[in-house]
């Protein structure tokens, strides 16, 4: 039965004084949408602490989309830190929405962002303390229909068994179809399992319990899912996408929060999809195809929400800003707008060249506290493996200008484990690291109080489903480590050049829920029962828990992630599709293992992903990409 | 001090669930407010430009106030009425502004000046008043005090800090008011020191383990007279 909606603040507030950071818990923000008076409510979960699940741009489309909607209300719930978790469990509380305090096993629909594989057990530990069952099969006919979307649904298996529904690709739309089809046939006093039957029929919804999974000599040992009757659901659930992007809100964050938020700043979303065709990159291939946003409709936007939010930093963000058509006029527009008033504007991400310096450049005005750049790969040979289409030379006159501009500390992204990565790539790193640092001191003098430094950050790569590189297994940790050890061992003895290196364990868990079916779900909740959560957390993470977790349910982490599978398996996510074909991913492979790289669509001709042909659409570029 | 900016005397309130904004909270969503009022502010110079403005020293999280003060920097002078009733307009209404008053650039940073602090807490039913003059009274005599902030250990000159205290009972409650001094080593804060005067005389239980507190007002003190923060003299204010 469905839990009582009514406002329950009355039962944190004492806790307030008890926890640290109690302003995740208070609500009020400006900009919420305060009239959640329904009379159908949906409340959208991001499974971490609110400062991260704040920031997420995904829950704020969604949360303003719903919110526009006549009759359908829209709040917001994110997992309490352990300290209030503790005490929830100790009073009996169950877990709460924001906007109206009312207990989230009282809404209609309860919506999870899955943002990457390791919040799964967060989900779990959301449902538990929401008191709403794990398992989709166990839920009540008047409990709440637990969907799920977001960049990490592009393999939703493992958590199949806990999603009602799954929607596929942009959500502006899909999110609005499902919760007037599940409103309307609640009205109507449908069954449950009807509701999911009529979900299914909206494109780009997903309905797990639809589906059967089927082993056989053709797939992984994992399998593959399959319609249980047919006719009742489609074989391949393709994505939505919003064709006209313009038509869009630009704005997605509206509220202004009180507490420091990992992106504590407007964000203007200036285009979505990158087809650059980096073959590690999942956001790169489910994303397409690219469509900008028109010069006027963002700097309207900027101007009308600096002046409703009253933030002193906006970012322009998406996959590859500095791919903009009109990015040059796009900045230039916006340092007139906020030349006076303190304001700042930033760019996520970098393009590697003497453009993206121009540009990092004209973003910041005075500012210069770090530029970041990411090769990903050491060599020539393994960026052309990876289709990082970057030159050695291209990586200099950045490095070059990046210093001539004024900025004195670079941050250099790579990544291990790449596809056919020797010690010699493993080596360059070091190499390119001393030559940046080279660079900088012969333009900025080598004085100590130059000030010049580098800091290489290295990660692990997780093959991720819908990539060139699907097929690959994960490096074993013990080679990742001995990788490791060869890179500091081969770094030069200079305090200028920091390297660090991410945790082995944590991304070979998270390249283990990557490549499973449903048989993940049972090693989630193992490990959620022995009390994982919060396994993004460094300081949470406990491996020796996965590890006997996947020992119990009769499995191997190391074993799961470093699996290769056949290129021509039937592989488990392939009823859930982004719309690039699987003809053009094998190529890609085979031009990995050759070394040949792939243009980029939006500069050169089309190189046959499938996107535009499957799903009616096309790129929209706004001036002309060079 | 710029010669030409003109200096904003803003009263607010810090009350209701807003009580637990951390000082960093509550004066990046005043500057937010701010900014979305319109104001004139003036922004500061070099890499980092930021607004213009001054606060109070900072309450302790979960602690509510009634007399909170901020000085903002204007480049252009705007009517204190209209830019009131602006920021009224754009501020959350549990630190919703009540009065503001130009006042002379030159006065010293409000932190500083505003020295003294009264505050309200709320010690619970069950104590007597008797009880409590005996537990201050015990920890005037020890003279200090440890505390912890976050998790360095701060050792609390009580003279320093301590000016009187009265107590009343309302409804079932006793309350315990308090005056304090900002000493040279920071402010005291109310409740730490309220459970270090129980633990002095072996009571620390005594205490509900979530006291209610407020800043009731704030003053300047000027050779033993408290100065309001908006009664100055005339040659003060600028209106």
């Amino acid at each position: 039965m469905r839990a009582e909606r009514k406002d329950c603040f009355h039962l944190i507030e004492p806790l307030l004084p008890l926890v640290e950071k109690p302003s995740r818990y208070i609500d009020h923000e400006w900009g919420v949408c305060e009239e959640q008076a329904g009379p159908f409510h949906v409340c959208m979960v991001y499974a971490d602490v609110y400062e991260i699940g704040q920031a997420n741009l995904g829950i704020a489309i969604l949360y303003n989309e719903i919110n526009r909607l006549e009759g359908i209300s829209c709040e917001r719930a994110y997992l309490p830190w352990i300290d209030m978790i503790a005490l929830l469990r100790e009073r009996g509380i169950p877990l709460l929405s924001l906007e109206s305090a009312a207990p989230l096993a009282s809404f209609d629909v309860v919506g999870f962002t899955l943002a990457h594989e390791l919040i799964m057990t967060n989900v779990l530990e959301v449902l538990d303390l929401a008191g709403i069952p794990q398992l989709g099969r166990e839920r009540a006919e008047g409990d709440p229909i637990v969907i799920a979307g977001g960049p990490s649904a592009w393999n939703a298996e493992p958590m199949a068994a806990a999603f009602d529904a799954v929607l596929l690709g942009d959500g502006e739309t899909s999110i609005k179809d499902a919760c007037m089809r599940i409103r309307d046939l609640r009205a109507s006093g449908t069954s449950r399992a009807e509701i999911l039957r009529a979900l299914a029929a909206i494109p780009g919804v997903y309905v797990p319990s639809l589906y059967k999974e089927v082993v056989d000599a053709g797939s992984t040992r994992w399998g593959y899912a399959v319609p249980g009757e047919p006719g009742t659901a489609p074989e391949v659930v393709y994505k939505r996408c919003e064709a006209d992007l313009s038509a869009t809100e630009p704005v997605a964050a509206t509220i202004v929060p009180y507490l420091e938020t990992v992106h504590d700043r407007l964000s203007i979303e200036v285009l979505r999809g990158c087809t650059r065709g980096c073959r590690f990159c999942q956001a790169g291939m489910t994303y397409r195809p690219v469509r900008e946003r028109p010069l006027g409709q963002i700097v309207e936007a900027a101007s009308r929400a600096l002046a409703a939010c009253g933030y002193d930093e906006v970012s322009l963000s998406s996959l590859s800003t500095t791919d903009h058509s009109q990015c040059t006029e796009m900045l230039r527009e916006l340092s007139k707008l906020v030349d006076d008033a303190g304001i700042r504007v930033s760019l996520p991400s970098q393009r590697l060249d003497s453009f993206g310096v121009d540009m990092a450049a004209a973003a910041s005005a005075g500012r210069r506290s770090s530029l970041t750049f990411a090769p990903e790969a050491g060599t020539q040979r393994l960026r052309d493996v990876i289709n990082k289409n970057v030159t050695e030379e291209d990586i200099e006159h950045a490095a070059s200008t990046a210093f001539q501009n004024g900025w004195r500390k670079i941050k250099l992204y790579y990544m291990m484990g790449l596809p056919t990565e020797t010690d010699e790539d493993i080596i360059a790193i070091a190499e390119t690291a001393n030559r940046m640092l080279e660079i900088g001191r012969e333009v900025v003098g080598r004085g100590r109080r130059s000030g010049v430094s580098i800091s290489v950050s290295v990660a692990v790569l997780v093959p991720k489903a819908y990539t060139a590189f699907q097929w690959c297994g994960q490096l074993p940790p013990d080679e990742v480590r001995r990788r490791q050890q060869l890179l500091l061992a081969c770094a030069p003895r200079d305090r200028a050049i920091r390297i660090s290196c991410h945790d082995a364990h944590s991304s070979l868990v998270e390249a283990a829920l990557s490549k499973m079916g449903r048989a993940g779900f049972g090693l989630i909740r193992e490990a959620w029962r022995r009390g994982c959560r919060f396994d993004a957390w460094t300081s949470q993470f406990s491996y020796g828990t996965w590890v006997e977790a996947a020992r119990a349910v009769g499995l191997d982490l190391e074993d799961i992630a470093t699996e290769r599978f056949d290129l021509d398996a039937r592989l488990p996510w392939e009823h859930t599709s982004p719309a690039v074909s699987k003809g053009f991913l094998q190529r890609e492979w085979r031009r990995a293992c050759a070394g040949i790289t792939t243009g980029d669509c939006t500069m050169a001709s089309c190189e046959g992903c499938g996107v535009c042909p499957i799903l009616g659409v096309a790129n929209v570029i706004q001036g002309v990409r060079s | 001090m710029k010669s030409d900016l003109y200096r904003l005397r803003f009263a607010y309130p810090k009350s209701s669930r807003l009580a637990f904004l951390s000082h960093l909270e509550l004066s990046s969503t005043i500057g937010r407010s701010i900014r979305r009022a319109g104001l004139p502010f003036a922004v500061s110079q070099g890499f980092a430009r930021r607004m213009r403005i001054q606060f109070t020293s900072a309450l302790p999280v979960g602690v509510s106030s009634k007399a909170e003060y901020f000085d903002l920097f204007l480049s252009d002078r705007l009517d204190a009425g209209v830019a009131l009733e602006r920021l009224s307009r754009t501020a959350p209404a549990a630190l919703r502004p009540f009065e503001a008053r130009y006042v002379e650039g030159s006065l010293p940073a409000l932190e500083a000046w505003l020295d003294r602090s009264s505050w309200l807490l709320d010690l619970g039913p069950g104590l007597d008043g008797n009880v409590v003059d005996e537990a201050i009274a015990a920890l005037c005599e020890q003279g200090s005090f440890t505390s912890m902030r976050g998790e360095k250990e701060k050792m609390v000159d009580v003279r320093a800090g301590y000016v009187a205290h009265g107590t009343a009972r309302e409804d079932e409650s006793l309350m315990l008011g308090l005056e304090t001094l900002l000493g040279p080593n920071g402010a005291l804060r109310p409740e730490a020191f309220i459970r270090a005067a129980f633990a002095c005389i072996g009571h620390a239980d005594a205490l509900p383990r979530y006291l209610r507190c407020e800043r009731t007002a704030q003053h300047h003190l000027d050779d033993g007279t408290l100065v309001d923060p908006f009664q100055l003299s005339s040659t003060q204010f600028v209106d």
